[in-house]
């Protein structure tokens, strides 16, 4: 065998039209910018120390079957930040929240039973304008082209959690008091 | 164990970067960057797919659950492109029109966790329970079709299917599943799994048996019906896989035991000694080494075996039947014992150091060795035959994605093999993908593969001519356009090529065949609606020719149809329906008819999602529909008769509980 010559010029030609880096992501799509405002979430979140690990792994945990948010939140596993590094627990099963310091709700997961569910100190987050009416603690969701998110004080104050001035200014909606 | 994602190779290296650089940029951002991020595009596995230079569908658990699904057969079977044959010891995929009675599915490259899994001796992985994984074990099944061994080598010719073990992270404890079906099918699995820190285990055991059913083979044994006992099937498997920082090592081991109802080979009818195992053995150890922020280097080393045996009852009182050994006794109980044992490495350097560029270089040797043994008579050694046999393959590949412009990526890449016994090959492959907005895709793909004779394709000795490797070319072109962000319709047209074929002739010699050329168009519409129902149709038209008349077992049309819906809550039900056009047996001289298989699950999980239960009914009309099989040469010598069809599954219930603790 021998390799096509033809083959051989559009290697040529490929070379020739690489150029150009690529700088931010042209496509991005929504659960991929939520997983991103989660990661950032996390950096203006305080957790009471009784909560924290001695081998410094923050649990975050997506709850429900498959989705896009589901998916797009693995990526940030292994990811470090403040002096956190982040793991991602998957489930379907609401008995796994324990020990969780961010608990997300899939859509497919019905609220009061998740309610029920979480961890005494995990900082709740849910798809919908609706979530922090509920009582959740963060809410994100799609308004227009851009995504948003909401805050429920009453709901983070309750579980010891402190939450930095920074991201409250860039909330749409915070209820409660700080 | 961060990015321990990165064994799933076949994102990792078909799939490149392209989707999983997204968030990495993305959350590199603040959150004022965020807040003016437009909202476009599709989801993660759904932009990998669109960005892939290929042509990907990716089957999550979710389907799995939703569908009921029992094995990688059921699965397959849902997806646009395949469908499956059974001839009741196994089950054969069969892709784009091609799918020859007679094949070992040795020209699709299977992988577990991105490990190859097709064994040494026939090339090949059975599916149904043969293949070796636990389907409640799966997170996904990346299937991608077309050409792969441009990175692959050998077997990668029709396409690629890696199955994405779940993580022990996201087990995090113990779960137990129990299944019941039809003819007295039962199965259980236990799966534990955990991640502390940079440690992470999975461990699973299951094992499943069935008392089989009985059937009518009126063409040998008119009005007559088989025992159970002549189908039934035993199966067991164990995985188990540990992670260390970047360390990573795995076990799997699956048995599958089938007792054949059929007289295959001329065993004597409903005779229950009758039997084909498999036995499939893979070890491996791999680990990752971050060089910096843009380079990886990852290693490793695998060993595997694979043993088939199967005893087939035969009467020796007729010649026809005995290789002419007609020495009187009615009842011989012959073996044929297949082992083949393969050890190998591989290295892959994978770097986007160079800006718009993404490499991937590797290097992988593979040796293994066969051994054969057939004893039709043990007393008579004179009738027995082994053969042996030892091989070694090296490849070296290498391939860039590069990023002509923002919507323009070009993909080279080629991979040179040398195998003991062979010229060796080059593989090229080209794909071009043009992103033209956020909602339209279009993909150029071209791609070559080959397969080298296997050692089993190699046992006919009585061919006498030595068989060359089979080469297949593949052009194909792939519009993909979303409506909404729900919403996906894919085009596919695609023209396969292949030369020296690797198969039977009418005598039954194994021979080089003449060009067989397939040209199709398939159409996929996906929809995921607010309330968590999906639907996917899809629809198949191709004609494939060779000889100038189209082959057995490959139908001009295939029409799929999978549609979930949430019933009350905590209720879903998953509706399948399969339909497929006639097929030709026989060397083209009979022909099963058209047919359409309806499939019923309905799923109930806990609210708190600790238990899951779901009931199915497979062929929810009992629709009687035939599969064309390979001419089995000893019952036409037996009997005179020429079998080339076997009639398939009537209406069957499961039923299937787990859960977690």
């Amino acid at each position: 065998m021998s390799v096509n010559k033809p083959l051989l010029g559009w290697v040529f030609l490929g070379w020739l039209f690489a150029a150009g880096s690529l700088s931010s992501p042209a496509f991005a799509d929504e659960a991929t910018i939520e997983a991103a405002f989660i990661f950032n979430i996390i950096k203006y979140t305080n957790w009471p120390e009784t909560s924290l690990l001695s081998d410094h792994h923050l649990l975050l945990c997506y709850v429900g079957a498959d989705s896009p948010l589901g998916d797009a939140i693995d990526e940030l596993h292994g990811k470090r930040i403040n002096t956190f590094i982040i793991d991602v627990r998957k489930t379907t099963r609401l008995s796994n929240l324990g020990a969780c310091h961010v608990a997300i709700l899939g859509k497919d997961v019905e609220f009061d039973a998740f309610r029920k569910a979480q961890s005494p100190f995990a900082l709740t987050v849910g798809e919908g304008v609706n979530f922090v009416n509920q009582g959740g603690g963060v809410g994100l969701y799609r308004l227009d082209d851009r995504i948003r998110f909401d805050v429920n004080l009453d709901s983070t104050k309750a579980k010891g959690l402190k939450i930095s001035a920074n991201l409250l200014r860039l909330a749409r909606n915070v209820q409660g008091n700080q | 164990m961060s990015k321990l994602y990165t064994y799933s190779l076949l994102l990792g290296l078909y799939l490149t970067n392209s989707g999983s650089g997204l968030a990495t940029d993305l959350s590199q951002l603040s959150l004022e960057e965020l807040m003016q991020q437009e909202v476009t595009g599709a989801s993660k596995y759904a932009q990998k797919a669109i960005d892939a230079p290929a042509d990907v569908t990716v089957v999550t658990a979710d389907d799995i659950r939703r569908y009921g699904w029992l094995n990688l057969a059921d699965a397959l079977r849902s997806v646009r492109s395949f469908y499956l044959t059974n001839d009741r010891t196994y089950q054969y995929i069969g892709l784009r029109g091609f799918s020859p009675p007679g094949d070992l599915n040795n020209r699709i490259l299977f992988m577990i966790d991105g490990e190859r899994v097709n064994d040494s001796f026939y090339d090949g992985v059975m599916m149904g329970e043969t293949f070796p994984l636990d389907i409640g074990l799966v997170d996904r099944i990346e299937i991608v079709r077309g050409p792969g061994s441009a990175i692959y080598g050998g077997n990668a010719m029709f396409g690629v299917i890696n199955v994405i073990t779940r993580s022990g992270r996201d087990m995090d404890g113990t779960e137990l599943a129990a299944g019941a079906a039809s003819h007295h099918t039962y199965d259980g699995r236990v799966s534990t799994g955990r991640a502390f820190s940079n440690v992470e285990w999975l461990l699973s055991a299951s094992k499943g048996n069935s008392g089989g059913g009985n059937y009518q083979f009126n063409d040998i044994a008119p009005g007559a019906w088989t025992s159970s006992q002549t189908d039934a099937e035993n199966w067991q498997r164990l995985f188990g896989k540990l992670s260390v920082s970047d360390w990573h090592a795995s076990l799997n081991y699956g048995f599958r035991q089938k007792y054949v109802p059929t007289g295959s080979y001329g065993s004597i009818f409903n005779d229950p000694n009758h039997h084909e195992d498999d036995t499939f053995f893979l070890a491996d150890i791999s680990g990752l080494h971050r060089i910096n922020e843009k380079q990886e280097l990852y290693i490793r080393a695998y060993s595997g075996h694979y043993h088939y045996l199967g005893q087939y009852p035969t009467d020796n009182t007729n010649a026809a039947l005995s290789n002419g050994l007609s020495d009187g006794r009615p009842y011989v109980l012959g073996d044929v014992n297949v082992t083949g044992n393969w050890q190998g490495a591989e290295g892959r350097w994978t770097s986007s150091a160079w800006s718009g560029q993404h490499w991937v270089t590797g290097l992988e040797y593979i040796r293994n060795q066969n051994y054969y043994d057939y004893t039709e008579n043990p007393l008579l050694p004179v009738n027995s035959w082994s053969v042996q046999g030892a091989a070694e393959r090296l490849g070296l590949y290498i391939q860039d994605e590069i990023s002509l412009t923002q919507k323009n990526t070009l993909t080279i890449g080629i991979r040179h093999d040398r195998s003991t016994g062979f010229e060796s090959r080059l593989s090229p492959r080209l794909a071009f993908v043009r992103q033209a907005d956020s909602a339209t895709t279009y993909k150029i793909l071209y791609g070559t593969a080959f397969r080298n004779p296997d050692f089993f394709d190699n046992l006919d000795t009585r061919a006498n001519n030595d068989l060359e490797s089979e080469q297949i070319k593949t052009l194909e072109g792939l519009w993909q356009h979303s409506y909404g962000a729900n919403m996906t319709l894919i085009v596919d047209l695609f023209e396969n090529h292949v030369t020296s074929l690797i198969q039977q002739d009418a005598l039954g010699f194994t021979v080089n065949s003449p060009l067989l050329t397939a040209r199709g168009a398939e159409l996929e519409w996906e929809a995921r609606f607010k309330n968590n129902a999906r639907t996917r149709l899809s629809y198949s038209l191709q004609t494939t020719s060779q000889r100038g008349m189209t082959p057995d077992n490959s139908p001009v049309q295939m029409f799929k149809a999978n549609i979930s819906l949430p019933l009350i809550p905590s209720w879903t039900a998953g509706l399948e329906e399969q339909a497929m056009s006639s097929r030709k047996s026989d060397s083209g001289t009979n022909r099963v008819g058209s047919y359409a298989v309806s499939n019923l699950t309905i799923g109930f999980r806990s609210p708190n999602g600790d238990w899951l239960l779901t009931g199915s009914i497979n062929n929810l009309f009992n629709r009687i529909y035939l599969d064309p099989v390979q001419v089995d040469a000893s019952i036409q010598s037996y009997y005179g008769i020429t079998r080339s069809t076997l009639a398939q599954d009537g209406r069957l219930f499961r039923m299937k509980l787990e859960t977690h603790f």
